[in-house]
């Protein structure tokens, strides 16, 4: 074949191939720009089974269509489904006067009648819910008129009205969707009371909702929300700069959206970037077990000491996420406690080494006693990439101390395993956050198949159980906050948790949306609320 | 040749039972109880042993392995594999929705594949150690070894944000496969590229091109032939390529949202969806049984001698 016949042979194909992808990109119209009343989400996973009393599905999306009797704000429960409420004095009835003005979307009247066949159906499946102590203490729902509706408990429990108002389970679903009365084994509809409804839902490709008209708290603002899945964590940001999305949300820097990402959208004129108060903290527990070198007390405050955090959160959060003191921030409710601060020291930390007799070997550069290096395990959960960054920060800042810290990476079930078999020195983790913190977060430390190897083998063991139970069903709101101070107090001095940084949660958003504001549970979005 | 595609066909029945056997051990292989790995796909938030022995009998699985493992096999034929843990939907209508895009995704790669690899290593041949031929294989080795996670996020900010001209992600229109079918390509054309010129080049020296240059047959007639020879190396190795697009697909679906199925198995095996995996190890298991067959059948259609072996 001729050389020259040859290269027109290239040049036509090359031509021809930048033809087709040229004439192939139809002008894929920025959707999301037209219409001012709508938001275009990416979220990383598919919002699956939305059945508001089981687990599966996406939060933020049970957040629009369900509601509960209650709504949980800063200055506590409010008012949503139910106008108002008594407790007796016993603290063992909740007498709920219901809304009369609300319908579910189906067209069903929410009323007393489908409030009982809600909780019925939830207390059915108790055994699934009893991480919340709630759904142990309700003995029975009694329609009392069309209207009212009274929850029997077995004892006083103060966070009653706080975990009625959670994302789930106590949330309210139309009778007509349940399946012979009950919701465990799924419901034929997903149809609740909320400010949107599902309109469509593609399995791992898209969900649509339109607001819900009637909704008796005032029609929505925006009036369609589609939330678009993009498993890969650069596509959203990619996504967001061609226009195909407007909104992002993430509860922290690890999720949906990184520091780095922020940062570059925080200089961008289109995108504002909102950041709400410290939901949750990042943390590492420390194991209790005496046969291990962390439960030394010393040895933990020298780790405590030898970790810079505004290093951390400047280096790894680019500052959007803030230096941690105490295991929850001072905005969370019963957490504004006075708590000596143990600052970066490095060379108190090798003092207090020392001090439980190690040496320091300038050859291995570790601390040694009776021939051991001074070896500590960090276990974490590899299925984010965040974590191996802090780990690795951790790993450099206690060598310089002399400790030797080994990473362990795991999947989050085996990590899970390893924490409640006490097969672990520290375990770097994050709080259940708002609106779980602190009550949840603190009686995870004495069950055992949550953090029970963090205090099982402490000497105020006992003290701290009993101290965290009283809080939780005294009525008497004064002693409540007295027994939390002291709790806190026993947690920060037995330095169960190692706090690392406060994590918020973060919108990008067009900069004309108006309202965007956050709910107390950091897993939720008020878009009701929002408006261009 | 039939009793020989027979023979292979009858082979596929063992190797099926084995990787079934391999797929349905995999609940019972973990040292978590099944019902806790249930469960935790459930976002159950605290998993009691109550629940867990619930859950158990809940799903059968307080009976004998060997009563499951059938039970399964019975259903499977079925084409029934049960319910997702975590979205409580028909696993087969997962499986089928997913893998039709995949699939989608994969002939159209195959097909840029092919005429990628065999026009480039066609110019490369006759080039040979020229300028274009340096520069195509040096370009193709550069792209061999770039992650096809990096090419993805490249091509999406070139074409999708500086250009504005295509989708960034999801299904659609003719638009949204261009970016994923380049991205695959890249990532597989060079292997076969590589191939291709090496055998063409044997092949080039072979006795019957010089015996056809003699006769006075034409150049044109003579690459063709050339062509048609060094194809049949690459049969097989396409024909394992197939099930290996298919079940490797998943880094690139993930980059531009598709809906496919190595996404699903990604998202599975994280959220330990148990049934979806076993499904999805059966159906790959499968695939490349048949297409191994498929290699083996045509080879020996081609060339006589290996019917005997």
């Amino acid at each position: 074949m001729k050389k020259s016949k040859l290269k027109k042979i290239i040049f036509t194909s090359m031509a021809f191939a930048l033809i087709f992808a040229m004439t192939a990109c139809n002008n894929s119209e920025q959707k999301a720009e037209e219409k001012k009343d709508s938001i275009t989400m990416a979220v990383s996973e598919d919002i699956s089974d939305l059945n508001a009393h089981l687990y599966n599905g996406s939060m933020l999306a049970q957040d629009m269509i369900f509601e509960s009797l209650v709504r949980n704000t800063e200055k506590g429960p409010e008012p949503a489904l139910a106008e108002s409420w008594e407790i007796s004095e016993d603290g063992k009835t909740y007498t709920f006067k219901l809304r009369k003005d609300v319908k579910f979307t189906d067209g069903e009247p929410f009323d007393a009648k489908a409030a009982k066949a809600n909780f019925d159906a939830i207390q059915e499946n108790k055994e699934t819910h009893s991480w919340l102590e709630l759904s142990n203490k309700i003995v029975g729902c009694d329609v009392v008129d069309e209207h009212t509706i009274a929850l029997k408990l077995s004892d006083a429990y103060y966070p009653t009205l706080a975990e009625l108002g959670l994302t789930r389970p106590y949330r309210m679903m139309s009778p007509k969707v349940f399946e012979n009365g009950k919701t465990k084994d799924g419901v034929t509809d997903i149809v609740g009371t909320g400010p949107y409804k599902l309109k469509e839902h593609v399995t791992d490709q898209y969900a649509s909702f339109e607001a819900n008209d009637d909704y008796w708290n005032g029609k929505p603002s925006i009036k369609n929300i589609t939330m678009k899945v993009m498993p890969s964590g650069e596509t959203p940001l990619l996504a967001l700069k061609k226009g195909e999305i407007n909104f992002l949300f993430s509860t922290d820097t690890s999720g949906m959206i990184d520091a780095d990402a922020l940062k570059t959208l925080e200089s961008d004129d289109k995108y504002k970037v909102h950041i709400s108060k410290p939901c949750s903290t990042r943390y590492m527990l420390t194991n209790s077990d005496p046969s291990r070198i962390i439960s030394d007390k010393n040895i933990k405050q020298a780790v405590w000491q030898s970790i810079n955090k505004e290093e951390l959160c400047n280096g790894v959060f680019s500052n959007f996420e803030k230096p941690a003191s105490t295991i929850f921030a001072k905005s969370v409710p019963y957490c504004d406690v006075e708590l000596k601060d143990r600052k970066f020291d490095e060379e108190a930390s090798k003092k207090l080494i020392e001090k439980s007799g190690w040496t320091f070997d300038s050859n291995s550069g570790f601390y040694k006693k009776d021939g051991k290096t001074l070896v500590l395990e960090l276990v974490y959960n590899s299925d984010k990439t965040m974590n191996k960054v802090i780990a690795e920060f951790i790993q450099a800042n206690t060598k310089n101390v002399g400790i030797d810290l080994k990473l362990v990476a795991v999947e989050g079930n085996v990590m899970r395993d390893l924490r409640s078999q006490g097969k672990y020195d520290l375990y770097l983790d994050r709080s259940w956050g708002l609106p779980y913190d602190p009550q949840s977060t603190i009686t995870a430390l004495f069950s055992k198949q949550s953090f029970l190897t963090v205090t099982k083998d402490l000497n105020s063991f006992d003290e701290m159980h009993k101290t965290i139970l009283d809080a939780m069903t005294t009525t008497d709101e004064s002693t409540r906050k007295d027994l939390f101070k002291k709790e806190l107090g026993f947690i920060h001095d037995e330095m169960c948790f190692i706090p690392l940084s406060y994590s918020s949660a973060i919108i990008v958003a067009d900069k004309e949306l108006g309202g965007v504001e956050f709910n107390q549970s950091q897993f939720e979005v008020p878009f009701y609320k929002f408006a261009y | 040749m039939y009793k020989y595609i027979l023979k292979r066909l009858l082979f596929l029945l063992p190797m099926m039972i084995i990787v079934s056997f391999i797929a349905f051990y995999l609940i019972d292989a973990s040292s978590s109880s099944p019902g806790r790995i249930i469960l935790e796909a459930q976002g159950v938030p605290e998993i009691t042993q109550t629940l867990i022995e619930e859950t158990n009998h809940k799903y059968g699985f307080d009976e004998p392995f060997v009563v499951r493992y059938f039970l399964w096999m019975k259903k499977a034929a079925q084409l029934d594999f049960g319910k997702s843990f975590v979205s409580n939907e028909n696993v087969s209508t997962l499986i089928l929705t997913s893998f039709f895009y995949t699939l989608k995704l994969t002939i159209a790669t195959a097909v840029t594949i092919i005429l990628f690899s065999v026009s480039l290593s066609v110019v490369c041949v006759f080039l040979k150690n020229k300028f274009v031929d340096k520069i195509i294989r040096s370009g193709m080795f550069f792209l061999a070894a770039t992650p096809p996670y990096l090419i993805g996020i490249i091509l999406i900010w070139l074409f999708s944000v500086k250009f504005n001209s295509l989708p960034t992600s999801g299904v659609g229109d003719f638009s949204h496969y261009i970016l994923p079918v380049l991205a695959n390509t890249i990532g597989y054309a060079s292997f076969f590229f590589r191939m291709l010129r090496n055998s063409m080049l044997e092949n080039i020296h072979e006795n019957y091109v010089y015996f056809y240059r003699s006769s006075g047959v034409s150049e044109k007639k003579i690459i063709k032939h050339i062509i048609k020879n060094s194809l049949q190396t690459a049969v097989t190795a396409f024909s394992m390529a197939i099930p290996a697009l298919i079940a490797g697909t998943a880094v690139i679906e993930n980059i531009f949202a598709w809906p496919g199925i190595g996404r699903l198995c990604v998202a599975a095996i994280f959220n330990r969806d148990i049934p979806i995996i076993q499904a999805y190890v059966l159906l790959i298991g499968l695939f490349y049984c048949v297409f191994n067959i498929l290699a083996d059948i045509i080879n020996a259609w081609i060339n006589p001698k290996l019917r005997e072996a």
